[in-house]
């Protein structure tokens, strides 16, 4: 399966593997039993830091290896179909960043009221908490989406 | 709105015109092998401007290749 995918497709599915993983890092690294820690600002921002990291690093590294000589499908230079998958994927993850900053919002207008659990927004572990879970979510989607049109 | 639909003839093409082979003909229109695939099971429908491309390597009409079934207008 992998063997017959393009760079762009190997580039799609390690970007939605790796946006999976790294978030499972980061969950265990700010949550304890399911609710949030109450870190600082320097513990929450070497994280934050790292993650961003993390995420240049392998884009660099995926890139590099999914182009793997390939003739096809290096970054940039997509034939008419990925790009058109490409365009969908982006569209997609648009509507899933628009649902996830709309469920935040939601989420801290109720807040305001009576709202109490281990996910609170108004702390600062809380906003980077649901910054990095929407654009997880997000990313899933678009790359999902670009994966499926692909492999279908 | 129902999806149309696409016919070609692109792989009997290509076994016709000296065997020429999905990687081939995907080198020639500046296309991907998957692409080809897709577009020989009809799960893509080309641009304009592919499907003019790959008349010109089997030097033949663009209906020649791809047509639409007779209950679509």
């Amino acid at each position: 399966m992998f063997k017959a995918a393009t760079a762009h497709e190997k580039f799609s599915i390690g970007v939605f593997v790796f946006n999976i993983i790294i978030y499972i890092w980061f969950y265990n690294k700010i949550s304890s039993d399911w609710a949030l820690i109450p870190l600082g600002k320097f513990d929450l921002g070497a994280i934050l830091a790292t993650w961003v990291v993390i995420w240049v690093i392998v884009s660099i590294v995926l890139a590099a290896i999914s182009r793997g000589g390939e003739k096809y499908g290096r970054q940039g230079d997509l034939d008419e179909r990925e790009t058109q998958q490409e365009v969908r994927g982006d569209s997609n993850g648009y509507f899933a960043l628009n649902l996830g900053v709309g469920i935040i919002i939601v989420q801290m207008l109720i807040e305001q009221e009576k709202f109490s659990g281990s996910y609170l927004l108004s702390t600062p572990v809380g906003m980077v908490f649901a910054l990095v879970t929407v654009l997880t979510f997000a990313m899933a989607v678009q790359y999902g989406s670009i994966i499926w049109m692909a492999r279908r | 709105m129902k999806k149309p639909k696409l016919h070609n003839k692109l792989k009997l093409l290509r076994g016709e015109t000296g065997a020429i082979t999905q990687q081939q003909l995907g080198d020639a229109v500046n296309v991907s092998r998957q692409t080809i695939i897709a577009l020989e099971s009809g799960r893509y429908f080309p641009s304009l401007a592919l499907a003019l491309k790959i008349a010109r390597v089997f030097d033949c009409t663009v209906e020649t290749i791809f047509w639409l079934p007779s209950e679509d207008k």
